[in-house]
């Protein structure tokens, strides 16, 4: 064996998991040349040392970064799922009030669209939707056992939730309500549209149901309410979307919500979330 | 107030523009945080996809209740890594009671997660006692030169990387997952590798006890170096 075919090995192992602990095995015929030329070259044995040494330091600082596209997955979130800001319904600051006159310099002012701020609002919505159900698919992608049904089942939910919040988002009547429950440990977010007669749900922070019970939302108009579907969860979201014929009322919504419910049953229960418009 | 050294806003001007529905500000306050929350919520968790999770809450935590944040009780770092390990508890407490059904586990995790989390003893500002602040200056060189060096590697060599090291997957893994054939994988982990390398070395980390001292002081996983219908929803 050669130093370069060595060395390759060496380094192709600092990129293996387990892969030092492999070539030490000797199983294999290129594991047991290797260890034949590392008895006998100092310098292959040194490479050895310094390339083991560096894949734990590489190992454990690069597992510690977040992933490239955490940041536009958590500005989207925090746009879709967050409280209402004036930045979405009056003109934003365009600097930080500093301290002390010149000590701070502006912060980079936010494009401006000159859309309708609940259109800018849907249309997060609808980014979160689809990069934190996509993050859900291409983890469920990564298992490596990966149930394949369930990643069916998300890629299928995901179009249609995908479809449903765009031409929700779209539509002229679009609005978003902020869904908040009693202990602020759960937050969603309702996407509606009386012309389209549909509704997209998403929640954060749900425990998953008990067995024998389920999430269902309703929506609230003059006082009653009726229930529209149950919530689906994938990864870290709970969500439905859907068309809700009793959007099609005359009378506007007063009120959404999630509830915690008995399966099968059609009341819309005690909320666990909730917000009016 | 500005900070002294780069003119830059304060951390405490930024909470205040976002408590005024400033999104560029969460950004910037993003870029500066993100990845000591990130870093605290895999050691505590041990699940990058249940990292990432906190990470998100923790800054909609931000978002949603910017006006509670009062810097005379502490740094905002302080508060933000505060928010993040109640999270976190809350997570491993649910997570104790049922299976995650998907999930990207860095690896088996060790012990009870929730007595994990309460015995973790890191400090509010990020610094690890163990370690030191002089240690911890060092790692934060290490993570500089290894981000730079990531960022300046061309794009496929970065992929693979990443892949090798932060999913743990191996080379064959990775040639399915991306569909290249196996050797361009193994020429570009080897390239990327040697990057990274060069890297290290440059700064005084190279092949000696330079590294040697750097997975001493190490910290992560106990276990660094093992394998490692028209509707959605129904009625």
């Amino acid at each position: 064996m050669t130093h370069e075919e060595a060395l390759e090995l060496l380094e192709l192992a600092a990129a293996e998991p387990e892969g030092f602990e492999r070539l030490a095995a000797g199983d294999r015929p290129e594991a047991a040349a290797l260890a034949g030329h590392l008895a006998g070259c100092p310098s292959c044995r040194a490479e050895h040392d310094a390339l083991r040494r560096l894949a734990v330091v590489l190992r454990t600082v690069l597992s510690e970064l977040p992933a490239d596209d955490l940041r536009e997955r958590t500005l989207a979130t925090v746009a879709a799922l967050g409280r209402e800001r004036p930045a979405s319904g009056a003109p934003e600051p365009a600097t930080v009030e500093p301290a002390a006159a010149g000590a701070a310099p502006a912060l980079p002012a936010r494009s401006s669209s000159g859309r309708r701020p609940g259109l800018v609002r849907a249309v997060g919505l609808a980014a979160a939707i689809l990069l934190a159900v996509g993050a859900g698919f291409m983890v469920g992608a990564q298992t490596r056992d990966g149930d394949l049904r369930r990643e069916a089942l998300v890629v299928g939910t995901l179009e249609r939730l995908a479809a449903t919040s765009l031409a929700v988002a779209g539509a002229p009547d679009a609005r978003t309500v902020a869904l908040a429950a009693p202990d602020g440990r759960a937050e969603g977010r309702i996407l509606f549209s009386a012309t389209t007669r549909q509704l997209v749900v998403i929640a954060r922070g749900l425990e998953p149901p008990p067995a024998g019970r389920e999430y269902r939302c309703w929506v609230e108009i003059g006082g009653a309410r009726t229930a529209v579907g149950r919530m689906v969860f994938a990864a870290s979201l709970a969500y439905w979307a859907g068309p809700a014929e009793v959007l099609a009322s005359p009378a506007a919504p007063t009120g959404f919500g999630i509830s915690l419910v008995e399966a099968g049953t059609t009341e819309p229960g005690e909320p666990v979330l909730e917000g009016r418009p | 107030m500005a900070d002294d050294r780069s003119g830059a806003p304060s951390d405490d001007d930024l909470v205040r523009a976002v408590a005024a529905g400033s999104q560029d500000a969460l950004a910037i306050l993003y870029d500066r945080h993100a990845e000591s929350i990130h870093r605290l919520a895999v050691r505590l968790t041990n699940d990058r996809a249940l990292a990432e999770e906190i990470v998100q809450e923790t800054f909609l935590a931000l978002w949603n209740r910017a006006e509670r944040f009062d810097p005379s009780s502490g740094s905002l770092a302080t508060w933000l890594r505060t928010i993040a390990r109640n999270r976190a508890l809350d997570r491993l407490r649910a997570a104790a009671r049922r299976p995650r059904p998907v999930t990207a586990s860095l690896g088996p995790a060790e012990g009870d997660p929730v007595e994990r989390l309460i015995d973790s003893t890191e400090l509010g500002d990020g610094t690890d006692p163990a370690t030191g602040p002089e240690r911890a200056v060092e790692l934060d060189e290490l993570r500089r030169t290894l981000r730079a060096a990531l960022r300046a590697m061309p794009d496929p060599e970065r992929r693979v990387i990443l892949l090798a090291y932060q999913e743990g997957l191996s080379q064959s893994e990775i040639a399915v997952r991306l569909g290249w054939p196996l050797g361009t994988v193994k020429t570009r982990t080897r390239r990327a590798l040697q990057r990274l390398r060069a890297a290290l070395v440059g700064l005084g980390f190279g092949s000696g006890p330079g590294i040697a001292s750097a997975e001493a002081g190490a910290v992560g996983p106990a276990d660094p170096g093992a394998a490692s219908t028209s509707e959605v929803g129904e009625r």
